[in-house]
């Protein structure tokens, strides 16, 4: 099903230690770029993120904000990286980016971009990033 | 550096906000942002993401992959947006952190290829 096009978030969650073969894990990634350009789908950007274990949690409440040492421990898988992808076919998009967990058994969240209330969430218009993880 | 800062909120904060709350909302995402290049911060990306009714999730089971409606974390304060930046280092990025409106709010360092 197609419709129009509007940018998605690939979300990638999983257990940072838990990719048994990161050689093969990047591999699938190259081979998803590829996938994607062929079939339309337009990557704006993405990023691999660091272990979580060296994440910093700032807790902005009532009080003020309180700064401690992460992961989000709400989670029980941490996000691992994500992509920023323009297209019309999000259920295409979803099943070329299952590809992905072939070689990392962690899970993939597709979700579209746009604040609960449209633009009040997003007041800066940044570039999106041209690079690509892999 | 290259750092993401992953902004998990409860999504009912914002919506039953009133004027003044949404206001003051909109606020610190502006202050962060007029602020950024001040310290050195340069915002490369950033965006709001759609409320987690929109999520679909893909996931192993067994030897076929599953896709369901929803998110993959279901928690009071699931990822609500993220900003990606290139700051100096990360104390700097969680003084300007601390502008943003209430939220648990994750810095995390990206992979640099």
């Amino acid at each position: 099903m197609t419709s129009t096009p509007r940018t998605w978030t690939l979300l990638l969650w999983g257990d940072p230690d838990a990719c048994l073969d990161l050689g093969a894990s990047y591999a699938a990634h190259e081979r998803f770029a590829a996938d994607c350009a062929a079939h339309g789908h337009e990557i704006l950007g993405g990023e691999e993120l660091a272990s979580p274990s060296a994440a910093r949690l700032l807790r902005v409440g009532a009080d003020g904000p309180e700064l401690s040492d992460g992961p989000f421990a709400e989670l029980t898988e941490q996000l691992g990286g994500f992509y920023l992808i323009r297209t019309a076919d999000p259920d295409g998009l979803l099943h070329l980016a299952a590809g992905l967990l072939q070689n990392d058994p962690g899970t993939i969240e597709l979700r579209p971009v746009g604040g609960q209330d449209e633009q009040a969430a997003a007041p800066v218009d940044a570039e999106p990033v041209a690079s690509v993880a892999s | 550096m290259k750092l993401v800062v992953l902004v998990h909120e409860d999504e009912e904060t914002y919506r039953s906000a009133d004027a003044a709350g949404r206001a003051r909302y909109v606020r610190g995402h502006e202050a962060f942002a007029r602020e950024a290049p001040g310290v050195g911060v340069t915002i490369l990306a950033c965006e709001a993401l759609a409320g987690v009714t929109h999520a679909r999730t893909v996931r192993h089971v067994g030897d076929a992959t599953e896709v369901t409606d929803g998110p993959v974390a279901r928690t009071t304060e699931p990822l609500g947006g993220f900003y990606l930046v290139d700051a100096p280092d990360v104390a700097t990025l969680e003084g300007l952190v601390r502008l943003l409106p209430e939220a648990t709010h994750e810095i995390r360092e990206c992979v640099e290829p």
